[in-house]
């Protein structure tokens, strides 16, 4: 699913987000935004996901039956397992069947099949964070949002769930637009990279990196890119 | 470790009953007879009073017009409470006779309610007054407790509003809600049976001990008051035992 955002214009009360922003989404890559905090990368996503509208502009290519969101937050209800929590988006998509076995296998797939009964209380953050991890690709969607998902969690859990995701998507290819703060993990998943400026948000620049597989933290090209983009944020 | 507490829960639990069968005892015994009943006088007259023909039509009637009040203000709670917790103009609209209703004594109810209802609904309607502000504040409370960000996470992934309101809505409001009815179903029982004492509809625990008292039969005020106490006491068990299935994921 290929996604272009044509001159997209959002004020907030009363200050302006984005003014005339247009960028492309390539399909089945991952996008991902880089930008100061407040910039409205959040802002762009619920707008993507139709959960607020725009001013004026458009986003084309987007059918909001067909998105997975993963939040900042896990957005898990408490009162319901790990295995409910991951089948409560299915239901009404798919046949009782079909949503049965994609439960299975993505809770599998994140290495929860053992906490499939346990309440979210129960869990710590980073499993909360892989059982939203599954809910999104359980979910069949073309168009994967995620925000920030990454934030605040310990290195060690974080370069884990940055794995899970990572071999996930390459099973499962998607679009997907990834928000982020942090240029390492920016370079670390995104295909596309774009910067993003201060308000009212405007694209900078524009990265292509490749395919993931190619990527290694250490190849020449990758520290230059790394150079490029933080002197784009004058660090 | 669960069962150790629960286990020392139930040792408290037990200790104070004897505590206070005791200082019943000694209560009796200082006060005289006559006045005050030892506690086996008053389970020999309970156990007397279990075996009349006429025992549980009484204790029917009573629990009929308490059930009544109760499931009115459970359904009217419930629904008035949520639409208060979604709308803010719902809940003004609504603040200023729920602080009528909870301002209003009793007794002056009950005198009202005479001109306009016979002795037999009464009951009802002054459970169902003293009930329903619970129920409502509570559901309402529960109502607004819900996190916006578990909707939001719903919309996305286009989950029905009916299927929102039952796997979102219903759940953050459980809790709420059975820890109100449970108070509610508590001081209705009181109310239901003080409006009996007042108003003596026939066949009902308050009738029987107004006549009780009349009759200066202590032990039976004493016996009929135990029957009241054990049917809250079961009333508050079956509740405890709904909110640990209903609420298991706490």
């Amino acid at each position: 699913m290929l996604i272009s955002v044509h001159d997209l214009n959002k004020t907030y009360q009363g200050n302006p987000v984005f003014k005339d922003l247009s960028m492309v989404f390539e399909s089945n890559e991952i996008s991902c935004l880089l930008g100061p905090s407040g910039c409205g990368k959040t802002t762009l996503l619920n707008l993507i996901s139709g959960l607020i509208e725009a001013d004026n502009g458009k986003i084309e290519g987007v059918d909001t039956q067909c998105i997975s969101y993963l939040f900042q937050e896990p957005r898990l209800l408490p009162w319901k397992t790990v295995w409910e929590n991951v089948e409560f988006v299915l239901k009404e998509k798919l046949d009782q069947e079909e949503s049965q076995k994609l439960t299975e296998s993505y809770i599998r797939l994140v290495g929860l099949w053992e906490y499939k009964d346990y309440y979210p209380n129960h869990l710590s953050g980073g499993m909360k964070q892989r059982v939203a991890i599954a809910r999104a690709f359980a979910y069949p969607s073309d168009l994967l949002l995620m925000d920030e998902p990454f934030k605040g969690l310990d290195p060690k859990l974080k370069s884990d769930l940055i794995k899970a995701f990572l071999e996930l998507w390459s099973k499962d290819q998607r679009t997907v637009v990834f928000v982020t703060h942090e240029i390492d993990e920016a370079i670390e998943i995104g295909q596309t990279i774009y910067i993003l400026g201060q308000r009212p948000t405007s694209v900078k620049k524009r990265f292509n990196i490749g395919h993931i597989k190619d990527r290694k933290s250490l190849a020449p090209e990758i520290q230059v890119l790394r150079t490029e983009i933080h002197k784009e944020f004058n660090l | 470790m669960k069962i150790s507490t629960s286990l020392t829960n139930r040792k408290a639990e037990w200790s104070g009953v004897i505590t206070m069968l005791c200082l019943w005892k000694v209560g009796s015994l200082l006060s005289g007879n006559l006045l005050f009943p030892t506690p086996e006088e008053t389970i020999v007259e309970t156990y007397a009073l279990l075996r009349e023909s006429h025992f549980l039509i009484i204790v029917g009637h009573t629990l009929l017009r308490g059930l009544a009040g109760f499931v009115l203000s459970a359904i009217t709670g419930i629904g008035m409470g949520y639409c208060a917790g979604r709308f803010a103009f719902f809940e003004g609209m609504n603040r200023p006779a729920l602080n009528f209703v909870k301002a209003t004594p009793v007794m002056s109810i009950i005198i009202l309610m005479l001109i306009w209802f016979d002795t037999n609904t009464i009951p009802i309607v002054v459970s169902f007054l003293v009930s329903y502000p619970m129920v409502y504040s509570n559901v309402m409370q529960g109502t607004k407790s819900v996190d916006w960000n578990w909707i939001e996470m719903a919309t996305v992934y286009n989950v029905s509003h009916v299927r929102i309101f039952l796997h979102i809505y219903i759940p953050a409001i459980m809790p709420y809600l059975l820890a109100s009815l449970n108070t509610a179903m508590g001081i209705g029982w009181k109310a239901v049976i003080a409006s009996e004492v007042l108003l003596q509809p026939r066949k009902s625990i308050g009738e029987q001990l107004m006549n009780a008292k009349s009759e200066l039969d202590f032990v039976k005020v004493f016996a009929w008051t135990l029957i009241a106490i054990i049917l809250s006491y079961f009333f508050d068990k079956v509740f405890r035992t709904l909110e640990s299935r209903l609420i298991r994921w706490q």
